[in-house]
């Protein structure tokens, strides 16, 4: 029965295909172009990508280097220095210098510190009225202490 | 067949295109599944350095004590130098010479040096001298610019930054060349601090840049945890101020102090000299390497007077009044040591013994009061035992069980003022810290927490009790009686603080003979462990000082006395604690110690 079959006629693709066969050139003509560009792109991406990477990791360390430099120059010993070199001599205040305050803002009663404090600034304003010249305005008036 | 003859005109782009894409499916392939059958020399592994953690003080992420900063090493290749040309666009190239200049310049190095370096030629590694570590970024713009230099080889570094210079180098410690900590926070904390790298695998070109799009692996770096310390720098400061004073000023060999907050335990300033440049932690001597703080047993003296005495009343054995004859020759207590000239009294209460430092009266009562139950006093004060503080190297002091061995009959009255047993500092503070606490020791702590790069707490550290050693009353006591001590009448007048009340006590103790019995004649350790105020106290403060040599100063009272003295007046005014003293502040006290040592300071400095 095999024999009897009828063998058909070898054809050519080209004849009977050819728009069909042109397109699949098209195509993967187009897909090879496409993944040129995308790949073109995506080097591109990626060395931009790259660069900021490097500057991204050079900004971190160059403020790393900034933040130590500065931490240096804060240390006690440094500032100590720095501020005599400028002709200020700091020191800690004196137990009798702090004001010790509760959280509503007003001081802790019977603080010799406070007692005193009290005593130097009313020194200071009784010094400040004796300097100032008299004046009559109401308003000078209201302003001067009892 | 006219047909036939027109068909190449199709097939001949067909082939063309077929091929093309053949071709570029092949690349294709190449690249994306099998990107291997490239030439091995285009891949890449490259390790990225992880930033070691930094170590903090108190205050936080703002004062470091120790940070790591990435520098560039640079090594110079003669034979390179001398083969690649040099130029810039169409300028001539330039000379051997003029490279070697543009390189000292840039790294402030001797021309006549890296000239000698590059026309080296032979011996071992002269194709990689080292040149300079530097962090100077206009340094490195120079060096790496192709068109100025060539030969030198850059990489990148990180560099260990102590940013205090020699303060605290005991506790921070060092890290070798590999990075890894080899004293120290950096020790004990190594495997926290060392961060994770991270490596990137890709390829690069012909050029050997890397091909971005051909990575194939980016893990990042992941930055060590950082250490955050109960040390504040202020206090350190001040502390190893005025230990340095000391140490000078009375001539010791060594010295050491501990600031430690009385309700917590928690450290605030531990200094120790000599101390050492960390950086060059490799070329240190041995004796200066160890922290004398924690590492370092030594035989206490007379301030281990306050611990029997605390023993003996809270045990009810003995009253503050309880009296005692300071006869020497009584040979029950096996001679005893002299009181000195300043004990004279026939009779003493436990008080004036305190006040006056007197060892016949505290060793008879030691003797009396049996070693079993001193050596229970002295476990529960915290001696024998490592305080388990974060530091390496922590000794754990000598303080013989009498269970186990039995004591002979002069150590019965020997320990009980220090004599026979050893002690670290960071003990000597804690027990002291035990009865500044009303009775409750808390266990010593530097490290307050560790931190991990993303924020993760990997460990807090907070106020613990060891334990209650003494009842509050005890201590109260305790405290009364040591206030003697700093006034007109006791061994340490001079560590008085005009508006505090001091509670402390002195130590004398003879140092031992090395590697012999017996002590060492006029060879002394000067200590004085204060409590600040007494009334409502906030700080403990120990200070010894080491002496080599006979000195006139070897009493704890006249020189480890004016250094607690320095100490504790700058820390009570910087941690602003109200003075439970006040009447005693005057106006006229404007110009008291502390402005003088300020003054001192300046005009050191200015000088």
């Amino acid at each position: 029965m095999r024999k009897n079959r009828k063998i058909p006629k070898k054809m050519s693709v080209v004849a009977t295909n050819t728009m069909r066969f042109g397109a699949i050139i098209v195509f993967l003509f187009v897909m090879v172009i496409l993944n040129f560009l995308a790949s073109s792109s995506c080097t591109q991406l990626m060395k931009i990508k790259g660069d900021k990477e490097r500057e991204l990791s050079r900004l971190d360390e160059e403020r790393m280097r900034e933040s130590t430099r500065w931490e240096e120059m804060k240390t006690p010993d440094k500032v100590e220095i720095a501020l005599l070199r400028h002709g200020l001599a700091m020191r800690l205040p004196r137990p009798d210098q702090n004001i010790r305050m509760r959280a509503d803002g007003t001081p802790y009663p019977g603080q010799p510190s406070l007692a005193r404090a009290r005593q130097r600034s009313s020194a200071a304003m009784t010094a400040r009225v004796t300097t100032t010249k008299p004046t009559f305005s109401s308003q000078s008036r209201r302003r001067r202490p009892r | 067949m006219a047909m036939r003859g027109e068909n190449w005109r199709f097939w001949l782009p067909v082939v063309v295109l077929l091929l093309f894409a053949a071709y570029s499916a092949q690349r294709l392939v190449r690249c994306h599944v099998d990107p291997k059958v490239d030439a091995p020399d285009y891949f890449f592994t490259r390790k990225l350095l992880a930033r070691r953690g930094s170590i903090y003080s108190s205050f936080g992420s703002k004062y470091p004590f120790v940070k790591s900063v990435p520098f560039w090493e640079y090594s110079l290749d003669p034979v390179s130098l001398t083969n690649v040309v040099v130029r810039h666009k169409r300028d001539p190239p330039r000379p051997k010479e003029a490279i070697v200049k543009t390189i000292a310049d840039a790294l402030g190095l001797e021309y006549g040096k890296v000239l000698k370096m590059a026309n080296a030629s032979q011996g071992p590694g002269y194709r990689s001298q080292f040149l300079a570590l530097s962090s100077d970024p206009k340094a490195y713009r120079v060096l790496a610019d192709s068109s100025l230099v060539a030969g030198v080889a850059i990489h990148d570094k990180q560099v260990r930054q102590y940013i205090h210079g020699r303060s605290l180098s005991h506790v921070l410690g060092s890290v070798n060349a590999e990075h890894v900590g080899s004293a120290g926070i950096e020790q004990r904390f190594d495997r926290d601090l060392t961060g994770t790298p991270g490596t990137i695998q890709g390829m690069r070109d012909a050029r050997r840049r890397e091909l971005y799009d051909r990575r194939k692996v980016s893990i990042d770096p992941i930055p060590g945890a950082d250490v955050y310390l109960t040390i504040d720098h202020n206090i350190q400061f001040e502390t190893e101020d005025a230990l340095r004073w000391g140490v000078k000023e009375f001539g010791a060999g060594a010295g050491w102090c501990i600031v430690m907050d009385s309700r917590t335990g928690a450290v605030l300033a531990m200094a120790s000299l000599p101390d050492f440049e960390p950086l060059k932690f490799g070329r240190v001597p041995d004796n200066v390497k160890i922290n004398r703080a924690v590492g370092f047993n030594y035989e206490p003296g007379s301030v281990m007077k306050v611990l029997t005495v605390a023993a003996a009343i809270d045990s009810g054995f003995a009253q503050p009044g309880t009296t005692y004859r300071t006869n020497r020759d009584d040979p029950a207590y096996y001679r005893l040591p002299g009181d000195g000239s300043h004990v004279w009294d026939p009779t003493m209460t436990l008080k004036d013994a305190i006040v006056k430092s007197s060892n016949i009266v505290v060793g008879k009562l030691g003797y009396d009061f049996r070693p079993k139950r001193l050596y229970e006093y002295f476990r529960k004060f915290g001696l024998g035992e490592k305080t388990g503080i974060d530091l390496p190297g922590e000794e754990c002091g000598i303080l013989p069980d009498p269970n186990k061995r039995m004591w002979d009959l002069a150590s019965w009255s020997r320990a009980a003022i220090g004599q026979f047993v050893s002690v670290t500092a960071i003990q000597l503070i804690s027990a002291y810290q035990a009865i500044a606490n009303d009775g409750v020791r808390m266990k010593p702590y530097i490290v307050d927490r560790v931190v991990a790069s993303d924020g993760t707490e990997l460990l807090r550290r907070s106020p613990v009790a060891a334990g209650r050693v003494i009842s509050a009353k005890t201590a109260r006591t305790m405290r009364e009686i040591m206030l003697g001590v700093a006034s007109r009448d006791g061994t340490a007048r001079r560590a008085a603080i005009k508006g505090y009340s001091v509670a402390g006590k002195t130590g004398t103790a003879q140092k031992q003979l090395p590697g012999a019995r017996g002590y060492a004649p006029g060879l002394y350790r000067a200590s004085f462990c204060g409590i600040v105020p007494a009334s409502d106290p906030h700080l403990v403060v120990l200070v010894t000082l080491d002496f080599d040599a006979r000195t006139k100063f070897h009493q704890g009272g006249n020189s480890a006395g004016p250094v607690f003295r320095r100490v504790a007046t700058a820390a009570l005014r910087y941690l602003m604690v109200p003075p439970d003293r006040p009447d005693e502040i005057t106006e006229s006290d404007a110009d008291d110690e502390y402005d003088m040592i300020i003054e001192e300071r300046a005009r050191k400095t200015i000088r």
